[in-house]
């Protein structure tokens, strides 16, 4: 919830805590009791669960002993502090740069882990059977989308239609959420320039309306905070794309109540098409030239409690095969890591099938390049590569050799690379389909011990596909890079953010990106620097956090485990 | 591997002696390349920039270090060419062909020579064309194709493999650099 500035308040009192959510781990914007007078119940990604506060303004308008403090969601009264003794209960004294420390709300609980069995079955799947190609393919594929129970859904299978297009489906009673997959014909724009960029013309159906109402439209959200928007949408795969609802705080809001059955309609959308309104600057801005083939899934039930998983990983490997896979203490170590993490979404990883690829394909790839630029085009080796994938409710992982970077310093290697988020699920061998994990270091293992490490490969790989697969399912970053605005941070207000400003050090500091004259290349916040245990100095032991580091734990937000859940991929349990 | 990065960057600073990059790193630098190193998107040349050339004896010192992971060194060997191209230069050639290191560290190196190296690239990586690790042979052949500078090398190399061999792969885009005359190839 970002607040505007015309809600400025002068308030007296001091900040408590003392707004009670109501529905468990989605926060509640209900404060019982209610505030004091001048207080108003601030439920948001700075307070999750809800505190009662007062808004402020450049700076000024609290009272003494408080002081004036930019969060990510707008300007707050904040008690001023020495250690947590001096801080209402509920709240620990923390860091917020300039303003030195403040009474904060601590870090948002992560997600406590399901019980699940220790390790999931793994399988040999043998070599796939895929013919050899050289060109360029861009397959249309069917979903094998097929819910088991409890939940029911449907599979709305819309035909192509052309960009600008309105069309109906209908939406079943019961339905808590969907999954719209548009597959873009090989004869699309895959790329947009935006603004001197380059992006992927990524497809997105906008605007849609439920039955009586509107329901999302891409422009106009740009207007509320992340976690208000029924979509979070990133332009991330070229011509072929899923958008999963609910993907935010607010989706799992209302996903929870449940969505109006009856009449539904969308209309096809792509990036090209909405920088007609954007005036992103591309000179086909706004063209309604492509097309998309466009299916809807549903699916019924709310949101699961727990959920099951599979995995297919193909080797892309001159040196892994899936008989040593299956057998292989280093994988074993990689499963449980990655067993360890999904349980925390509440979701138990069931099977893991291994595959092997032809000689042709692993020549072709068992050394990946990747880059933006890369992945911007539907015939890069690296989406070619993901058309391998065999069809089948699971996530498809690649392990290949390496992966090298040729716009990165010359000699950079990444440890992984996902396709699209979420990914296109249920629709394995599209372009769009699957992540890319490195395997350079399953074999080092000298550095492992009882606990996560970074000098411990099979750790590494494990935490990279678990990441990888966490994007698959739906979740952002939680905090990039820069943590410099709300767009830096995940639509999901339970995650502990890291605010450059409040959480660096004060030498660099005043070089966060939201400063005034900040350099070029702005001060980035690391692992530590989010270790603070505070909801606004912390998240860099999360799963989803931008970095692995040796304060990595895997953990993931009660709401975040609840967009992986409601993926089509997850079983309900 | 705090601790043990912490170390490894003092031996580098002793080591190195009281040369230009000699002041010790301080916790928030060390932690800013950890994390840097720990990066699941791209970091780029700008981002290595910026960090500066007092990050040289960390990333040294994890490039060096065979208790760190293998893409973890190359990726501190990579950022090592940026911001001290000179410290890298010894590391790639001790690195590039020593048969014990990992596969995609050497890879690594030989990506990294060319630039840091320049015309001496070639000298280190035209034996390369005939090491037993198939992933040193195509890094090795594509650095060469692609700067020009040992073309003929490779297309000597590939007479002696198969088709697909990494060698040969290469040895097209050669071809296409001496039919065009590529004022490089020799």
């Amino acid at each position: 919830m970002r607040i505007p500035p015309s809600c400025l308040l002068v308030a007296l009192a001091a900040l408590g805590p003392a707004c009670t959510g109501t529905v468990p781990n989605l926060g509640s914007a209900v404060c019982t009791p209610s505030c004091a007078s001048g207080l108003t119940c601030v439920d948001n990604a700075d307070f999750p669960g809800g505190v009662c506060t007062a808004f402020c303004s450049n700076a000024d308008g609290c009272a003494a002993g408080n002081a004036c403090v930019q969060l990510s969601t707008g300007e707050f009264c904040l008690p001023t502090c020495v250690s947590g003794d001096g801080c209402p209960t509920g709240l620990i004294c923390g860091s917020a740069g300039n303003a030195g420390k403040v009474c904060l709300a601590p870090a948002a609980a992560p997600a406590t882990a399901v019980s699940c069995p220790s390790l999931p079955v793994a399988n040999n799947g043998g070599t796939i059977d895929v013919p050899q190609f050289t060109g360029c393919v861009q397959p249309i594929v069917q979903s094998t989308y097929a819910p088991a129970p409890p939940a029911v859904g449907s599979t709305l299978s819309l035909g192509a239609h052309q960009v600008g297009e309105t069309i109906q489906f209908q939406v079943p009673p019961g339905t808590s959420g969907f999954t719209i997959v548009s597959q873009g014909e090989a004869s699309n724009v895959d790329r947009v320039s935006v603004f001197g960029g380059v992006l992927p013309n990524s497809p997105l159906p906008t605007p849609i309306t439920s039955p009586g109402s509107p329901f999302f439209e891409y422009p106009a959200s740009f207007d509320q905070a992340p976690s208000d928007r029924m979509f979070t949408w990133s332009p991330i795969s070229p011509v072929t794309a899923a958008v999963t609802f609910p993907n935010g705080t607010a989706g799992l809001r209302r996903a929870a109540e449940g969505l109006p059955p009856g009449t539904w309609s969308l209309t096809v959308s792509d990036l090209l098409h909405e920088c007609g309104a954007l005036a992103c600057g591309d000179p086909a801005s706004g063209s309604t030239a492509n097309r998309y083939d466009v299916t809807v899934l549903t699916r019924s039930g709310g949101i699961p409690e727990r959920g099951a998983l599979e995995l297919a990983i193909y080797l892309v490997s001159e040196s892994i095969t899936a008989a040593t896979a299956t057998s292989a203490e280093g994988f074993r170590r990689l499963l449980r890591r990655m067993a360890e993490d999904f349980a925390r979404a509440g979701i138990c990883l069931q099977s893991v099938t291994y595959y092997d690829v032809p000689a042709w394909a692993r020549t072709r790839w068992s050394s990946l390049a990747v880059s933006e630029s890369l992945a911007a085009q539907p015939c890069s080796e690296y989406r070619q590569l993901l058309t391998l994938a065999r069809p089948g409710n699971v996530v498809s992982l690649f392990l290949v050799d390496e992966i090298t970077e040729p716009n990165a310093p010359p000699g950079t290697r990444l440890v992984g690379y996902d396709g699209a988020i979420p990914g296109v699920s249920t629709f394995n061998g599209t372009t769009a389909g699957g992540a890319v994990v490195s395997s350079a270091d399953i074999t080092s293992t000298s550095g492992c011990g009882n606990t996560f490490s970074v000098s411990c490969g099979p750790d590494v790989v494990g935490e990279t596909a678990a990441h990888e697969v966490g994007h698959a399912l739906g979740l952002f970053h939680s905090t990039e890079s820069l943590g410099a605005s709300g767009e830096d941070f995940d639509p999901l207000i339970d995650t502990p953010q890291c605010l450059c400003s409040l959480c660096v050090g004060a030498s660099v500091r005043g070089s966060c990106a939201d400063q005034q004259g900040a350099p070029a290349q702005p001060t980035q916040v690391d692992g530590t620097d989010c270790a603070q245990g505070t909801q606004i100095c912390g998240g860099g032991d999360y799963l989803m956090f931008w970095q692995l580091t040796d304060l990595s734990r895997g953990n993931l937000s009660p709401q975040e485990g609840q967009v992986m859940r409601m993926n089509p991929l997850v079983r309900p349990l | 591997m705090r601790t043990h990065l912490a170390r490894a960057g003092l031996l580098a600073t002793l080591v190195l002696g009281a040369g230009a990059w000699s002041a010790p790193v301080g916790t928030e630098l060390r932690s800013r390349i950890e994390g840097l190193l720990g990066a699941y998107r791209t970091v780029t040349v700008a981002e290595w920039r910026a960090v500066g050339s007092d990050a040289a004896p960390v990333l040294q010192a994890v490039a060096r270090d065979p208790r760190a992971l293998p893409t973890r060194r190359a990726r501190a060997l990579a950022a090592l060419g940026v911001v001290r191209p000179e410290a890298a230069a010894p590391v790639i050639r001790e690195l590039a062909p020593d048969p014990t290191a990992a596969a995609v560290l050497r890879s690594s190196a030989i990506d990294a020579a060319p630039g840091v190296l320049g015309d001496e690239a070639a000298d280190l990586l035209i034996p390369l064309l005939r090491d037993r690790e198939p992933l040193v042979r195509q890094h090795s052949a594509q650095a060469l194709a692609a700067t020009g500078a040992g073309c003929r090398a490779v297309l000597a190399e590939a007479r002696t493999r198969s088709a697909s061999d990494p060698v040969s792969r290469a040895a097209a885009r050669c071809e296409a650099q001496l039919r065009g005359g590529h004022p490089r190839t020799r």
